[in-house]
């Protein structure tokens, strides 16, 4: 059987065709579960694959389309979140034997606003446990890149990065907590958006470390992630982090051209070690941005080297905190890995946590200080380290060093919560080619001016059409 | 548990509890220390437990030491959330 491409369309070519009725939403929806079938035996980007009932749904928007009751942009585009949000009646394992065998009784906020606006859900993807850390075995082996299957999508939304890659599905959700969202788009050249903290509802989502973690969309284009925030950003009552502030129109924020605004380079520490490759491909997409129109400004960011700190600190102290009563319980049941790092956060001092939380103000001051003198902040996306770049999956993943230091050019802000945007600017020479990736950082609130960037990025450069090669 | 002064000591430098650590020598957990820690803690991890976290600990001991050496005025007060609305509005 030939592997549909359809999936591989954006929402914004999809959505016009399931308006007008020239595409149906149950071609498309079949479409998506033929493409997981012929290829997730190889990428392993889905735990669960929910056929029967997203054939259902998609019968039902079918009915309401021809209805005139169409939704909105999403009306009967297939997505898939990482497997760590609470999907009603559908198994959510986060990645864990711990929680296995799970069926939640409610809906995480975010599923449910993707619910009313017609997405449908047709399966939950692969994580690394419970969010944490990465070079892990996973709950059924960890996902594999599209770009080249020897290789790691990255964590911990490795199956969502995976699933996009292979044109699975046009949407999924991650979370991220210390890049795992932006990681995962790197490595597989999608478009990741870890949002402003408290733009998005958490509820549901289970925690990896309260006020480090994050919910956001990927997707092939920038256009198609603004889509997506528009329908799931706002306050909610059941996540008190949730901020009550309006969403703007992010879409028509495409559209706003980024003539004049000011792009910060920085000058310190986050081009410290850059591989040559990557900082070939971060160079060249600065001069995309300025004949575009932008205008580079250099930037030292201080207190650059409290990041890591910062972050491996909170983290640690959070995760065991919120895992206390099943590291009690089913100890033996973790990974290894995970199961050491958890263990390893018990030793945090309260005086070591509220140092943590003290840098942080220091650094929340210095983002303001920041964004007074540039509009966006570009950064590398991801661990500087040139060993790291390409991360080889191995049948049995090191078990030490356990922890290497956390990439500081995702940590900023995931420890500030301003909003931040990768996407793809290049790939390795290769063999094998595999993507490189750009990381631009905002206000807070501000996703708007990163949709701007990146949309005018992505008009005049082709990264983010390129295929994976993976095939049955 | 019967604890000696060295031992409290070294057991204090590790979950940062002292200021008198040298800062050139981040505190090398031993294993009694470590049970000291973990059992003030509350959580008294066996001691195959500890021997795993071990390397673990030893590997953190350099993130904690530049936290540890920070110097923070007084009116520096934790950031638990993110103050995000106001900080959108005032850096525009």
């Amino acid at each position: 059987m030939p592997v549909p491409e359809l999936p591989l369309k954006s929402v914004a070519e999809l959505g016009p065709l399931l308006k007008g009725r020239k595409l149906s939403p149950v071609e498309l929806v079949q479409a998506s579960l033929d493409r997981i079938e012929a290829l997730n035996p190889k990428v392993q980007a889905f735990l669960t694959v929910t056929a029967a009932q997203a054939l259902d749904q998609a019968r039902q928007a079918e009915r309401e389309i021809a209805r005139g009751r169409y939704r909105g942009p999403l009306h009967g585009i297939p997505y898939a979140p990482k497997d760590l949000f609470a999907t009603k009646g559908v198994r959510t394992t986060n990645g864990s034997k711990v929680t296995a065998d799970w069926g939640p009784d409610f809906e995480s906020t975010v599923t449910a606003r993707l619910q009313r606006a017609g997405a449908i859900l047709v399966g939950k993807l692969n994580l690394l446990e419970f969010a944490m850390g990465s070079g892990q075995k996973g709950l059924n082996g960890p996902a594999r890149n599209p770009w080249d299957l020897a290789y790691s999508p990255s964590g911990s939304s490795s199956g969502s990065g995976a699933a996009l890659a292979a044109g699975m599905v046009p949407l999924t959700l991650g979370t991220d907590t210390g890049g795992s969202i932006r990681g995962p788009a790197k490595s597989c050249g999608v478009v990741g958006l870890k949002p402003t903290y408290g733009r998005i509802s958490r509820f549901g989502v289970t925690a990896l470390s309260w006020t480090l973690d994050h919910v956001g969309p990927m997707a092939r284009t920038v256009a198609d992630v603004a889509q997506m925030l528009q329908v799931i950003a706002g306050a909610d009552p059941r996540d008190p982090a949730a901020a009550a502030k309006a969403v703007p129109d992010y879409v028509k924020a495409l559209r706003g051209g980024v003539k004049g605004l000011r792009l910060g380079i920085p000058t310190n520490h986050y081009f410290n070690h850059v591989h040559p490759e990557t900082d070939a491909a971060l160079r060249r997409a600065i001069r995309v941005l300025k004949d575009l129109g932008m205008v580079l400004v250099d930037i030292t960011v201080a207190h650059a080297g409290l990041v890591g700190p910062t972050s491996g600190v909170i983290l640690a102290s959070e995760s065991a905190a919120f895992h206390e009563q099943r590291l009690k319980q089913h100890a033996e049941l973790f990974d290894p890995l995970v199961r050491e790092r958890l263990e390893a956060g018990t030793f945090h001092s309260a005086m070591d946590y509220i140092k943590a939380l003290r840098a942080r103000t220091l650094l929340v001051e210095e983002m303001r200080r920041v964004f007074g003198l540039c509009d966006v902040l570009m950064l590398p996306a991801g661990n500087a380290a040139p060993q790291l770049e390409l991360e080889i999956v191995g049948t049995d993943a090191p078990r030490n060093p356990p922890l290497p230091p956390r990439p500081d050019s995702f940590n900023l802000a995931n420890v500030t919560g301003i909003p931040a945007l990768v996407l793809p600017c290049g790939f390795t020479g290769g063999p094998p080619a595999l993507p490189l990736g750009i990381q631009f950082c905002a206000r807070y609130f501000d996703e708007a001016t990163l949709f701007r960037v990146g949309h005018a990025y992505q008009a005049a450069t082709d990264w983010h059409q390129r295929i994976a090669p993976v095939t049955a | 548990m019967k604890v000696d002064r060295r031992l409290f000591v070294g057991s204090l430098m590790l979950s940062g509890g002292s200021g008198v650590a040298s800062p050139q020598q981040p505190a090398a957990p031993d294993l009694e220390s470590l049970r000291v820690v973990s059992a003030a803690h509350g959580v008294r991890l066996t001691d195959e437990r500890l021997l795993v976290l071990k390397p673990v600990l030893e590997s953190r001991q350099g993130q904690l030491r530049v936290l540890r050496d920070l110097t923070v005025g007084d009116e520096v007060a934790p950031t638990a959330g993110i103050p995000g609305g106001d900080l959108a509005s005032e850096t525009h």
